[in-house]
């Protein structure tokens, strides 16, 4: 083996240990660094001197310290301090209160308290969180008990599909049934497209975009590519790879500089990144296929890709307002439709026109 | 059928011709025929005569290690297809031409070298081998008027028999290429006889043409016609491949040369025989 292939082998290896061991020892602090939402209304279990004991506190982020009840704090065997005090605001003006140091945790997060101690007997909740416990937490003031295991909604397997309210949980089923119609498209009518399932990945594109801002200007995109990378790439010449690369360049500055327009939408990550693979692909052949076999043709199987990809984008807008039911129903039968269409052995739509000199009409 | 209202006979269309390929041609055997050199040897064991292989360059020390180009030369992708990335070359002084008559230097021929290396006209394969190989020129028995270049033979065969033919010849316009798609002409060629039937081109811009425009004689005859077709039936047997479209030529000494033998053959032939090779093939 060359040495250089040993050498890079090595360097490739300790990278992925060194990306290993930072997965290992870092992903914990990764993990925890993740803020916990927590709602008004959570469990707490206070680690007192009688064991561990869950009740329910309230969020107060209008307080600084945490207030807990005296008689709970006594007969959990907790002995308030007299000596170290806290001056706390009330409706009656400043008052000194007795503190109580312990531990609690709320789901995993472990909190050191100093706590306020008074007479809660008239209030709902025996115990109170301040500002200063909830420090590096997220207070979701709408919800209750998100930390607590059993308020959670229990997991599923196929728990995506109670889910309504996530977008991207309804998309995820829709990819595969768009790709039977492109199957069909295919085997029956005979559409050519550049990439396969490029008008896939495009109608998902459109459905987050909306076909009215989103289809013209994808439009734009690939044809100001397709005409930079013709009148100013392929002067270059540069290797495919580099060609690709700059394409990606290209579309990147395209983007930014739609997204910056006073129009311009906002482009999540998940809506640029797989489209920007597609349509650099998408470039790069269509200018390719101009050089190769001329405009006509090569621009034909641009428009019946772009075509697809909107009728896709109906399609999809379609599914999406589907009850999950009708949703997987759909996905059912376009398992079954796709193997069906797969066993057609006859001629496709587009063959009708291709093989016109076999036609009865043609004479000769 | 719907599809008889419109032809008398329905040709193969893709999702057959797709099945059959899946049924009748062995990945094995597809990915043996593809690659050309691979394919040039196991002919050449066999005693099929190919082009002569000059240079093999399989990467960017290879390319250096050239110390000069011949006179005549075509250089090509191992593993190309539809004729991409194939220049045939003539010296001229310094430089080379083309049969369009664009202008290569030495560094230009190198860049292109590169780009086949680079895979560009292999599909979407990471890279690829060149070929410099013999420059081949056609027999004079099948020079005809607006013919410019090598003509091709391409001899349809399923279950190692011939059933269909045509004869394709580059022009101006495909820049030395007879592939179809390139714009070389198309002349369907009666299997029997090996006599020419119609004339037939596939790009939308390139005018249609008769047979008395090509000023082919009435009594035309494709030379050796009954040897090109038992070779090409000996290739697909040599190929394990049951669906083949065997290209052939005849070089400036009349004899018969295999270019390559293609295991997912293209359909376009049946509407330049004018003719369905579902028809031919059905039992």
């Amino acid at each position: 083996m060359n040495m250089w292939v040993k050498t890079l082998i090595g360097i490739l290896v300790i990278v992925a240990l060194v990306g290993f061991l930072w997965l290992i020892m870092g992903l914990p602090g990764v993990l925890s660094r993740e803020p916990q939402v927590i709602g008004v209304l959570e469990h707490v279990i206070i680690d007192s001197p009688a064991g561990p004991v869950d009740i329910i506190a309230k969020v107060d982020t209008g307080a600084d310290f945490s207030a807990i009840d005296r008689s709970l704090a006594l007969s959990l065997g907790f002995k308030p301090s007299d000596t170290e005090t806290k001056a706390v605001m009330t409706e009656i003006g400043l008052q000194e209160r007795p503190t109580l140091r312990f531990k609690y945790k709320i789901g995993t997060h472990e909190i050191n308290s100093l706590a306020t101690v008074s007479d809660r007997s008239s209030f709902s909740t025996q115990m109170l969180i301040g500002r200063e416990d909830i420090k590096g937490l997220i207070v979701d003031p709408s919800r209750d008990f998100l930390t607590t295991p059993e308020s959670r909604p229990p997991v599923q397997f196929f728990g995506f599909l109670n889910t309504v309210d996530s977008q991207l949980s309804r998309i995820i089923p829709i990819i595969p049934i768009l790709g039977t119609a492109v199957v069909i498209l295919r085997l029956l009518a005979g559409v050519r497209t550049y990439g396969i399932f490029a008008p896939t990945i495009i109608a998902v594109t459109l459905l987050s975009l909306g076909i009215i801002p989103g289809f013209p200007v994808y439009v734009f995109l690939i044809v100001t590519g397709i005409v930079v990378k013709i009148l100013v790439l392929d002067r270059l010449n540069l290797p495919q790879v580099a060609v690709l690369s700059l394409i990606i360049f290209l579309l990147v500055l395209l983007m930014v500089g739609i997204t910056s327009l006073p129009a311009g939408f906002t482009l999540s990550f998940n809506i640029i990144f797989f489209p920007l693979i597609i349509s650099t692909y998408i470039v790069e052949q269509a200018s390719k296929s101009i050089t190769e076999h001329g405009v006509v043709q090569a621009m034909s199987l641009l428009i019946s890709t772009l075509v697809t990809a909107l009728l896709l984008t109906l399609y999809a807008s379609f599914l999406i307002e589907q009850s999950a039911t009708v949703l997987w129903t759909f996905f059912a039968v376009s398992i079954a439709a796709t193997i069906a269409a797969g066993q057609y052995l006859g001629l496709r739509l587009s063959e009708l026109i291709r093989f016109k000199f076999l036609r009865r009409t043609h004479v000769h | 059928m719907f599809t008889n209202r419109f032809f008398t006979y329905p040709p193969l269309g893709m999702n057959r011709r797709n099945r059959l390929i899946r049924k009748g041609n062995p990945l094995v055997s597809l990915r043996q025929v593809k690659d050309k050199l691979g394919l040039r040897s196991i002919l050449s064991q066999n005693g099929i005569p190919t082009p002569h292989t000059y240079n093999v360059i399989h990467d960017f020390t290879d390319l250096k290690l050239i110390p000069s180009f011949s006179d005549e030369f075509v250089v090509k992708p191992d593993r190309g297809y539809g004729g991409k990335g194939i220049i045939l070359l003539k010296r001229n002084g310094e430089r080379f031409v083309n049969p369009s008559k664009d202008v290569y230097s030495e560094s230009d021929i190198k860049r292109h070298i590169r780009r086949i290396l680079d895979g560009e006209y292999s599909g979407y394969i990471a890279q690829d081998i060149a070929i410099i190989e013999q420059r081949l020129y056609p027999s004079a028995k099948l020079q005809f008027r607006h013919a410019y270049g090598l003509p091709d033979i391409r001899i349809w065969c399923f279950q190692f028999k011939p059933v269909m033919s045509m004869l394709r010849y580059p022009t101006f316009e495909s820049k030395g290429r007879s592939n179809l798609s390139a714009g070389g002409v198309g002349i369907g060629i009666d299997l029997a006889t090996g006599r020419p039937t119609y004339v037939h081109v596939k790009t939308m811009t390139l005018v249609e043409r008769r047979l008395e425009d090509l000023e082919i004689p009435h009594d035309f005859v494709i030379p050796r016609w009954e040897e090109i077709k038992e070779m090409a039936v000996k290739c697909s047997k040599i190929a394990n491949l049951q669906m083949t479209g065997v290209d052939i030529i005849l070089d400036s000494d009349d004899q018969i040369v295999v270019l390559e033998v293609n295991g997912r053959p293209g359909l376009e032939i049946q509407n330049i025989n004018e003719d369905s090779i579902l028809r031919k093939i059905s039992p």
